[in-house]
């Protein structure tokens, strides 16, 4: 019943999504058909977009044809690029995948480790600086803390290339060291968030009862913190991280617009330069779509780490 | 290690209280500097930050231009200055934006419960998912490129943060004794929310407005950045970001003071918000 529930209301966000996302172009000011004809203002062209599009007809009628043809795939043709915008986001969306990947990987290591550091020193010093970078972590724009570690380790000490990415197919190691500052740059609000997290769920975790019985039977200090403490702290996070993957996918597009990187970030980067506004919309509209699925998916892991829930313990 | 972490964890709580107050402190004051640099840039600005200088381009810090000159041999100084003003109208803009259509909506279906909260949630649920910059963008491009409509995106992007705290407020509120003593003693709707519901949500909506601001300045930059919001010449600090990202080697100042400013002025909010979030929680 609750599952029923759940799809019901997953299938209505999709349909508000999907009006939303379509009303985008209702925004455009001026006839619709003449801004996505682009430079091209020929009367034949605007009268087949017209055509196409339905754009002659009541906008109920047009927001009926569009998601028509999204259903069957169709999300409309790149003025500019003179691509179907679904096979520009499938050759995409694989580099912008990798590079969240990346980034949560990174943010997952390093803000749950510091998270539990600052758990364990709760209330120090430590446990305050690192409050103080989380803070940071949390403010930095991301697009210049890009610019400026191409300033220090691609132009400075030249480490690492400051743009230009390699297909993992061409050569895995050159991919890897391009993606490697992008993923650093992307993955630091992330990691900030996750640190956030831990401390807090391990805090509450380390005053729980359950922790304090394996202490008096003499647990040792490792085992507690690891075996008890980590693994019922890590329910609620890996809930956020889940979720923070679906933000990463839509959140890179200014990290790889400076690093250059060629995923869907980049792809509306352009298309904004070049007033493409069907791949933008349809961007959106496939990026929403995967964070409702990943939304679903981080339900799905909290039903198998958490039993008090697969028991309908707690709602 | 297990001494170390036997006696740290129950900590008393002072320090945390400590800490807030710091983060008040700190928070305000880069605040209070930001407002007041925002506020009095014609008075501060020793240069036109619309005045190229040919004779000065790409000069490094110097004593008439404290923070050196860009690719036109406009004063970074003054430019940064005036570029505030823009963090600060777009910052307030979508702020209030966000503020004026959330917290009405969150209480309505708080309040209401029903088809309206349904239609309110997934609503909400549906703008939520779409990542808050790409959203913004989104909104930005379709508008136009202006500075007006830059505050709009950012606030549309950030109506459902609002909408989605003052709907788990009002139902928290309405559940309170106070309330039910107050419906049983005949007090219609209206005066329900005013008396009891508005003034027990400004505290979460004060944290969330600064947190807001936050938010929305970094997202300025971002769209500035992309040329999306104030058009040009006209400073704003994302803009001199992306001047400088083509003087990366030949003039790091370009990129440096915008994005400090940014980060400066973002940590800013995000503690005052924290700062005074801390306060205001009964838990701590």
């Amino acid at each position: 019943m609750r599952l029923l529930q759940r799809i019901a209301s997953i299938l209505v966000t999709l349909l508000l999504l999907s009006i939303l996302v379509f009303a985008l172009q209702q925004l455009l000011p001026g006839d619709t058909a003449v801004i996505l004809a682009g430079e091209d203002r020929s009367p034949e062209t605007i009268a087949a977009i017209t055509e196409k599009y339905g754009l002659d007809r009541p906008v109920p009628i047009q927001y009926l044809h569009w998601i028509g043809n999204v259903l069957t795939g169709d999300l409309g043709q790149s003025m500019r690029l003179n691509q179907s915008v679904a096979n520009l986001i499938l050759t995409k969306l694989p580099v912008t995948i990798q590079l969240a990947t990346m980034a949560l990987l990174f943010a997952i290591v390093i803000g749950v480790s510091i998270g539990i550091v600052a758990a364990l020193k709760a209330n120090t010093l430590v446990d305050h600086f690192v409050g103080l970078i989380g803070t940071l972590g949390l403010s930095v724009p991301n697009f210049w803390l890009g610019i400026l570690l191409i300033m220090l380790v691609a132009v400075q000490w030249q480490w690492l290339p400051a743009s230009g990415y390699v297909s993992p197919f061409e050569d895995l190691g050159q991919n890897l060291s391009s993606l490697l500052l992008p993923s650093l740059v992307l993955g630091t609000h992330v990691a900030a968030v996750l640190m956030r997290h831990t401390r807090s769920a391990m805090l509450e975790v380390l005053n729980a009862d359950y922790i304090r019985t394996a202490r008096a039977k003499g647990m040792p200090g490792r085992h507690i913190v690891f075996r008890h403490a980590l693994r019922n702290a890590l329910v609620p996070v890996v809930t956020v991280g889940a979720l923070e993957f679906g933000q990463l996918l839509g959140g890179s597009v200014l990290t790889e617009f400076v690093f250059t990187v060629p995923g869907i970030g980049k792809l509306i980067v352009d298309s904004v330069f070049n007033r493409d506004f069907a791949v933008v919309q349809a961007v959106v509209l496939v990026t929403c779509m995967f964070y409702i699925v990943l939304n679903l998916l981080a339900d799905g892991a909290h039903l198998l780490l958490d039993p008090r829930v697969r028991h309908g313990g707690r709602p | 290690m297990t001494d170390a972490t036997a006696g740290q964890v129950r900590a008393p709580r002072r320090p945390r209280r400590l800490q807030a107050d710091l983060s008040l402190l700190l928070g305000g004051a880069i605040v209070v500097v930001f407002l007041v640099a925002a506020l009095g840039a014609p008075l501060f600005a020793a240069h036109d930050p619309l005045a190229s200088d040919w004779l000065a381009v790409l000069q490094p810090p110097s004593d008439v231009h404290p923070l050196g000159t860009d690719d036109l041999g406009r004063d970074v100084f003054s430019r940064l200055l005036w570029g505030a003003q823009a963090s600060l109208i777009a910052g307030v803009g979508a702020v209030l934006i966000a503020m004026s259509i959330g917290v009405p909506l969150g209480i309505l279906a708080g309040f209401s419960r029903g088809w309206v909260d349904i239609v309110v949630s997934r609503l909400t649920d549906a703008l939520l998912a779409c990542p808050q910059i790409m959203l913004a963008i989104a909104l930005a491009m379709f508008l136009g490129g202006s500075l007006l409509n830059a505050a709009v995106a950012i606030g549309v992007s950030t109506v459902p943060v609002f909408a989605r705290l003052a709907r788990a407020r009002t139902i928290q509120i309405c559940a309170e004794v106070y309330v039910e003593a107050a419906v049983s003693v005949g007090i219609r709707a209206p005066r329900l929310l005013v008396v009891h519901v508005l003034p027990n949500l400004a505290a979460p909506v004060l944290v969330q407005v600064s947190l807001t601001m936050a938010v929305a300045i970094i997202s300025e930059a971002g769209l500035s950045f992309l040329g999306l919001s104030r058009p040009l010449p006209a400073p704003s600090w994302g803009a001199m970001l992306t001047v400088g990202k083509d003087f990366i080697e030949s003039a790091p100042w370009l990129s440096v003071w915008p994005g400090l400013c940014i980060c400066l002025v973002v940590v800013g909010f995000n503690l005052l918000g924290d700062g005074i979030r801390s306060r205001l929680d009964p838990r701590r």
